[in-house]
């Protein structure tokens, strides 16, 4: 992790939000609870701290309540998406084709396919999945 | 100021009315000039040339004084409309729901169309993203399992298998390079392929047996940059090209529609423009306001969206034409995000099949989409004033498509139901 995060620092060409305090996080846990939606994994949470989004060539990792409309708000999108088992599946980004999620059931990320939901790939490791979607 | 009376109630409707008459463009004025002065054609509308107005401005004056004022939406408004009525229409599928996302799509520059779905293998839906992406993504868990058996071994094992020499191959004998070679990006790089090959120890024994996972893994290897971690750029992506074609065809245009939307920031259309210029890249997350020091807030971002999406390329083939034609410049439109996100809404694949328990994969029958009305280039918000029209061949280009969406005689296929 801690190499995905010193690549996504030294890339220029890479957008990041500011960080994002454990207050705001905790609030954007509360509300995702109360619509059903599972929390948010604390790795992801973790690298939320240092980068409150994160976007690249369009591809995207959400942050929760970011400072710039080119960075998306997790909850609003989850919201928004509406994936069926949103118990278990909580969307963290996306790029033009797949979602990444966190399964809450496996613990794992998955990439999703946007439209039928097959899952194209899925690891424990969160710093692969990030880079998967975003194209690092 | 008091009330305004009569005379000045007519004189505001009729210069109203002759606006509309002209085109008149308050939210696209700058266009809306430019436009005109282009077209010497056609002639300015004067007051004294047309009594005919005025008799239709005072036949209506009655009805505009009683008009409720028009109330315009917003583009959440219109996302969340969109939202609710293809909701309403997937949990009903009734033919008066349907009508009423047509409609409404209608309404707002988008067409909402059903059809049935044509297959694209995997190899060529990966080569396809490849493609547009410019790179190579290296296979994660789920995608090693699905290396071949003797790949595999190398991919475990790769300090037992010795380098090959690169002019053993004859990648005519690979099914993926078939579908590789296809796109000239790819067929440039024959010589990178052999190479990747030989550094991974492949036999040329193996080469027929190795499958997209494989050769994904392979090349990944070979391009692979430290600055990058699981994606190798190997050319510049059709996201990138078609995207300096656009604003280098478009430029001035794009500008002043981007400048007649209100609180819009100049100096993040010049950004946006430089950054579309010199990077084929509309993502604007990374640029800061020179102002405030921050990113900017509250701008349009511009995503780039398949008319055809890539999952659908196989319509191309039942065309006759390359899938890869899925990634061609006339095939992509530019869209501002929430506009963007709104087209996808309606997006549903209708099912043959229950869902596989393992790969959660499930055959799709027919395809509901939306998209903008075909002849727009750039979608930058709904309203006429924020939409650029394609130009020349990309139409022809386009209503080719639109007419095998619609199943006219070029496209010939036969639905997923019956090839199940």
């Amino acid at each position: 992790m801690k190499e995905l995060m010193r690549l996504i620092y030294n890339d220029e060409n890479i957008g990041k939000g500011a960080p994002v305090d454990a207050n705001k996080l905790a609030l954007a846990n509360v509300e995702l609870k109360s619509k059903g939606f599972c929390t948010i994994p604390e790795n992801f949470a973790g690298m939320l701290k240092i980068f409150n989004g994160v976007s690249s060539y369009g591809n995207r990792i959400f942050g929760v309540n970011p400072q710039s409309n080119f960075f998306d708000d997790l909850v609003k999108y989850n919201e928004r998406a509406n994936m069926e088992d949103k118990a278990e599946n909580l969307i963290l980004g996306a790029d033009e084709f797949d979602y990444l999620v966190y399964n809450n059931q496996k613990s794992k990320y998955q990439l999703i396919d946007k439209e039928d939901y097959e899952i194209k790939d899925e690891s424990a490791d969160l710093a692969d999945a990030v880079a998967r979607i975003l194209k690092i | 100021m008091g009330k305004p009376n009569l005379n000045q109630n007519m004189q505001k409707a009729r210069i109203a009315a002759l606006k509309e008459k002209s085109n008149f463009n308050p939210r696209g004025h700058l266009y809306a000039n430019k436009k005109k002065s282009q077209d010497a054609a056609e002639p300015e509308v004067k007051l004294e040339d047309a009594p005919e107005i005025v008799e239709d401005v005072k036949a209506e004056e009655v009805v505009v004084e009683k008009a409720a004022p028009v109330k315009q939406e917003t583009t959440q408004e219109i996302y969340d409309s969109i939202s609710d009525l293809s909701t309403k229409y997937r949990e009903s599928n009734s033919y008066s729901d349907k009508k009423a996302v047509e409609e409404y799509l209608d309404g707002h520059d988008m067409e909402f169309y059903e059809q049935a779905y044509v297959p694209l293998s995997e190899v060529k839906q990966k080569v396809a993203r490849m493609v547009f992406s410019g790179g190579i993504e290296k296979p994660l868990n789920w995608e090693r399992n699905k290396f071949s058996s003797n790949y595999r071994q190398i991919a475990n094992f790769p300090y037992k298998f010795p380098p090959c020499n690169p002019d053993d191959y004859d990648l005519s004998h690979s099914s993926v390079w078939q579908v590789f070679k296809q796109a000239p990006e790819f067929a440039a790089l024959e010589g990178t392929f052999k190479e990747a090959l030989a550094k991974r120890g492949v036999t040329k024994e193996m080469l027929p047996e190795l499958n997209i996972y494989d050769f994904s893994d392979i090349l990944y290897e070979k391009c692979k940059d430290p600055k990058n971690m699981t994606f190798a750029k190997m050319f510049e992506g059709a996201k990138q090209k078609n995207t300096k074609r656009f604003i280098e065809e478009n430029r001035e245009e794009f500008e002043l529609k981007l400048l007649a939307i209100p609180n819009i920031d100049r100096n993040y259309v010049k950004d946006l423009i430089y950054n579309m210029e010199t990077f084929g890249n509309t993502d604007m997350s990374r640029f800061k306001n020179p102002k405030t020091g921050k990113p900017y807030e509250n701008q349009p971002v511009i995503d780039v969206h398949h008319i055809i999406n890539i999952k659908d390329a196989g319509q191309f083939e039942a065309m006759g034409e390359s899938f890869l034609n899925v990634n061609n410049y006339e095939n992509m439109c530019y869209m501002e995000r929430t506009a963007h996100e709104a087209c996808h809404l309606t997006d549903r694949p209708l099912f043959v099949s229950k869902r596989d328990p393992v790969t959660g994969k499930r055959e799709i029958k027919t395809i509901q989409r939306a998209r903008p009305k075909l002849g727009i280039k750039c979608f930058l918000g709904f309203s006429k004033n924020l939409i650029i029209e394609a130009k020349g061949k990309v139409i022809d280009n386009i209503r080719k498509l639109s007419n095998a969406q619609e199943g006219k005689k070029e496209f010939n296929h036969k639905p997923a139901m019956e090839m199940a």
